[in-house]
């Protein structure tokens, strides 16, 4: 009696899909044309062109101003080609003298 | 065949057959769209690129999973829905408000003598909802039992209980149309 019942209720519910309205059909369809056609490109990255100027701007200005310790020397030069103080140039004798020092 | 081709001839053999599955354990049309619409959405998305053999059991598997999540926020919609609803009601005591409607379980005072399949769809309705998902997806999907079992997330003597039970069921219900 089940197999029966089993196969009249298949038959009865194969039926009903042939009674679905026109409104249902077409939206399925409608969902069907959707999920197959191919994905749109995705827009995710595409602000990331036009942000790299910006953001490469804000980096150099970021950047730790690593300049170098100023060379006594040039230092000596300069105050030469102004008027020289004598204790100036004293004191830039025995900077000099230091760093010569150090470096040896 | 393209891949998009071959989706495409894979959903239309199986979109109307989802659609019911989800109207049955909806009850709603506009739900039922949804769901389907979403799980051939996420089988095209996810898993367009497995073989072509795997789409059903995928298929079905995501369907379930949809519709246990849309049963999952009806449950919190409605219990919510219940505790305003009972704060408000000042006939809340009242026991023929709280009888619930059984009409919809008894198909022979509702359908017309003879309408075997009202009478069908009103038993399959109010059958508990993994019975009827694991009856419509044996018998009428035709997925064995493993498959079956795979597509509820359960174990496959769960599938043969729940079959059993859902046809016990409509046996019972449907003996009036017999």
């Amino acid at each position: 009696m089940s197999d029966d019942l089993e196969t009249r209720i298949r038959h009865a519910l194969e039926h009903s899909l042939h009674e679905l309205d026109a409104d249902t059909r077409r939206r399925l369809a409608a969902a069907r044309a959707h999920a197959a056609s191919p994905p749109a490109p995705s827009l995710r990255w595409w602000w990331l062109p036009a942000a790299t100027l910006p953001l490469a701007l804000i980096a150099i200005m970021l950047w730790p101003q690593a300049s170098p310790p100023p060379d006594p020397s040039l230092l000596l030069e300069t105050v030469l080609e102004e008027d020289a103080d004598p204790d100036l140039l004293l004191t830039f004798d025995l900077l000099l003298a230091e760093d010569a020092d150090e470096t040896s | 065949m393209t891949e998009g081709a071959r989706l495409s001839a894979f959903l239309a053999a199986h979109e109307a057959r989802a659609f019911r599955l989800a109207q049955f354990a909806t009850r709603n049309r506009e739900d039922a769209l949804d769901i389907v619409q979403d799980a051939m959405l996420s089988l095209a998305r996810n898993y367009a690129d497995r073989d072509e053999a795997t789409w059903r059991a995928l298929f079905y598997r995501i369907l379930e999973s949809r519709i246990r999540d849309w049963q999952r926020r009806s449950w919190v919609r409605n219990r919510l829905r219940q505790f305003f609803a009972h704060a408000e009601d000042p006939d809340r005591d009242d026991p023929l408000e709280q009888q619930a409607d059984t009409s919809a379980a008894q198909p022979d005072t509702q359908v017309a003598a003879g309408e075997f399949r009202a009478g069908l769809e009103a038993a399959l309705s109010a059958l508990p909802w993994r019975q009827q998902q694991a009856f419509l997806l044996r018998l009428w999907e035709g997925l064995d039992i493993r498959a079956t079992a795979a597509a509820m997330q359960c174990s496959e003597s769960s599938v043969k209980t729940h079959y059993a039970r859902a046809l016990e069921k409509l046996r019972q219900a449907l003996e009036y149309h017999r």
